[in-house]
């Protein structure tokens, strides 16, 4: 017999998911944002929408509680709630379809839909069973994500974030405060310090990023193959301290590995869709605000995006929809709004930052070296690494033979990040080694579900399906026309899921 | 030749991820999990100096002072991080002895100790509210300022 409190605890996830779905798709109606085929991360936009949410409400002085927090999104869902309920139906109808054929799908496809879904459920009773007892879990992002919930307001001049040299403490209260803010939005529904449901913002990450990823990969690869690359994503071995061990629970890396990803996907579906780029820049916007190392992605994404589009300027005199630039500019604002606020309060200095990175130049050489020889024995001293150490170079090589006319703002977007990982070890000032040592793998992680998209892209040209846009009216893309339902009445855009 | 290199690579890569998978799942104990109760498992972390502060902190007022003397096997650093993140908005400090705790003069001391250490010293101005053992031997004294 099933313990009622984990009942409880399971119908708790699944209404919070709910819930941040729903916020997801209203404001995607509200904003008129719809990429034809590609299934948006409704979820997790929802979810960070609580997280901005909160942060905004510190600002004003707005008390933190369910019904000050769920009440606008109430109100806008009464207000749009014509295009909401077609989107809803949509998506429920498109999800029957699919659990009606897979009777009928080959065992290969099944087995893995079955393990799939194995994996999410052993997840969600992990996260929702295990404690945050890990270190950076403890230390920083459950610790601020209680600190922001008891005090309701982000306060980074509070001695809650103060050092303590005596024992070597800190609380990098320079680091982004989406994640924690998120935890602190199930903190705010739940009426509590909930932790189960605090880690549990993994798995929603996860189940949302599945359908994304999978509309994406499939107009690429057909569905079979995509039901392997999306398993590979759901089933990443490198993931399952974040997912099931909990030796990475209450780290923000796997929800940042989730937005590197989605980022990636939209750079990859606005080759042919403009307004994926405000969804890639959103999502790079979510990595930014999420941590550190998603700033850096954000400015390659932003400036491969203009290069892409100035060069289709450049062609066809092609320009980018002045709503997609504001909503792009939008997105963008919170992440400038943090880095100020930590810069403005003069007192804090970055864990990071090296103070004086010229005095290692004459040890660049060497410590570059130490990288690699660390990285390097990864995939033999830890199996799950073999595979990537594969599939980077060899996507590579596969997009190089087909003259990147395909994935070229992927593979630069991601090489670029990939290089700027290498660069803050090369100039790290903490021990090199045991940072290392205790961060690689979460590192590793962040670009792990990237790889699996690079994989995708890179065999597409020659495994895949031609896309539709690609059949109709090759690459060149002006900017395209919405194609979903638009309620005549109302005027809004409806998502219509692809339901393949 | 690559495509098909590409192709075996991913159907290699899925068959692995398919074996470590199954090896994961195979540890997994779903029923056994539907059973526990997640409240009293999050109330019960591994280690009785983690189970020691989840206590004090639903012992202590929320307006106390409160330092901490970790005589356990946890280093300092975590010892601190988990009585902060834990006990907030407690800002318990850490001090190495009931001495140097009572130097401070908070309203309560918490002395958290491995079974094998000495009892904790009675500084002059605190006494004894409650001593507590945990599932691992760790004994949690708390005193309180007088």
């Amino acid at each position: 017999m099933p313990n009622p409190e984990m009942l409880l605890a399971i119908a708790g996830f699944l209404g919070f998911l709910l819930i941040c779905h729903v916020i997801g798709c209203v404001i995607l109606l509200a904003v008129r944002l719809n990429v034809p085929g590609v299934v948006p991360p409704y979820a997790l936009l929802g979810c960070a929408a609580l997280g901005l949410q909160l942060w905004a409400y510190g600002f004003a002085h707005i008390p933190w509680n369910v019904i000050v927090l769920l009440l606008p999104w109430a109100v806008a869902s009464v207000l749009l709630r014509r295009g909401l309920i077609q989107t809803l139906r949509a998506q429920a109808a498109c999800v029957l379809s699919l659990l009606r054929r897979l009777p009928s799908v080959d065992p290969l496809t099944s087995g893995l839909v079955a393990i799939a879904a194995l994996v999410v459920i052993i997840a969600a009773l992990n996260l929702l069973l295990r404690p945050v007892i890990a270190w950076d879990g403890v230390a920083f992002w459950f610790y601020k994500a209680k600190l922001y919930f008891v005090d309701q307001h982000i306060d980074l001049a509070s001695s809650a974030f103060a050092a303590v040299p005596q024992i070597g403490a800190i609380r990098t209260p320079e680091y982004p405060p989406l994640y924690p803010l998120m935890v602190a939005s199930t903190f705010v529904v739940s009426g509590s310090v909930n932790e189960a449901l605090g880690t549990s913002i993994n798995l929603l990450a996860l189940i949302a990023v599945v359908p994304t990823m999978y509309s994406v990969v499939r107009r690429l690869l057909g569905r079979r193959l995509a039901v392997a690359l999306v398993f590979l994503f759901v089933a990443l071995p490198a993931a399952t301290p974040f997912l099931i061990d909990g030796y990475y629970f209450g780290y923000a890396d796997y929800v940042e590995a989730c937005w590197l990803v989605l980022a990636l996907l939209y750079l990859q579906a606005g080759e042919s869709s403009g307004a994926a780029d405000a969804m890639a820049v959103a999502c790079a916007g979510g990595a930014a605000l999420t941590k550190p190392e998603g700033t850096p992605l954000l400015v390659f994404v932003i400036a491969v995006l203009i290069m892409r589009r100035a060069w289709q300027w450049r062609q066809r005199r092609v320009f980018p929809a002045r709503r997609t630039i504001v909503i792009a500019a939008a997105c963008v604002l919170p992440v400038v709004i943090w880095h100020f606020t930590w810069l403005l309060t003069g007192t804090i200095t970055p864990l990071m930052l090296n103070p004086d990175p010229l005095s290692l130049l004459p040890d660049l050489p060497s410590r570059a070296a130490t990288i690699v020889g660390l990285l390097s024995g990864y995939p033999s001293r830890q199996n799950i690494y073999f595979w990537l150490a594969l599939a980077v170079p060899l996507s590579l090589v596969l997009l190089a033979f087909d003259r990147f006319r395909t994935g070229r703002a992927l593979a630069a977007a991601f090489l670029l990040q990939l290089l700027t990982y290498f660069a803050v070890y090369l100039f790290d000032p903490l021990d090199l080694v045991p940072h290392l040592q205790s961060s690689a793998d979460r590192l590793i992680l962040q670009l792990t579900p990237a790889v699996i998209l690079l994989v995708a892209v890179s065999i597409s040209p020659y495994v895949g399906l031609p896309g539709p846009e690609e059949a109709q009216s090759g690459r060149a893309q002006q900017e395209p026309r919405f194609t979903g339902n638009v309620d005549s009445q109302t005027k809004l855009h409806v998502s219509r899921p692809d339901c393949g | 030749v690559l495509s098909t290199l590409a192709l075996l690579v991913v159907s290699a890569w899925t068959l692995h991820t398919i074996v470590l998978t199954g090896n994961t799942l195979l540890g997994q104990h779903p029923i056994a999990m539907l059973r526990s109760s997640p409240t009293q498992s999050h109330q019960q972390p591994p280690g009785g100096y983690l189970q020691a502060i989840v206590a004090a902190d639903q012992m202590l007022p929320r307006t106390a002072s409160v330092a901490v003397v970790n005589r356990t096997n946890f280093v300092q650093l975590y010892a601190y991080y988990w009585a902060t993140y834990r006990m907030y908005p407690l800002r318990p400090v850490m001090a190495d002895t009931t001495q140097a705790a009572a130097a401070l003069v908070p309203d309560y001391i918490l002395d958290i100790r491995d079974p094998q250490q000495p009892a904790a010293a009675q500084p002059p101005g605190y006494t004894t509210v409650n001593t507590s053992q945990y599932s691992d031997g760790t004994v949690m004294t708390v005193l309180a300022h007088a």
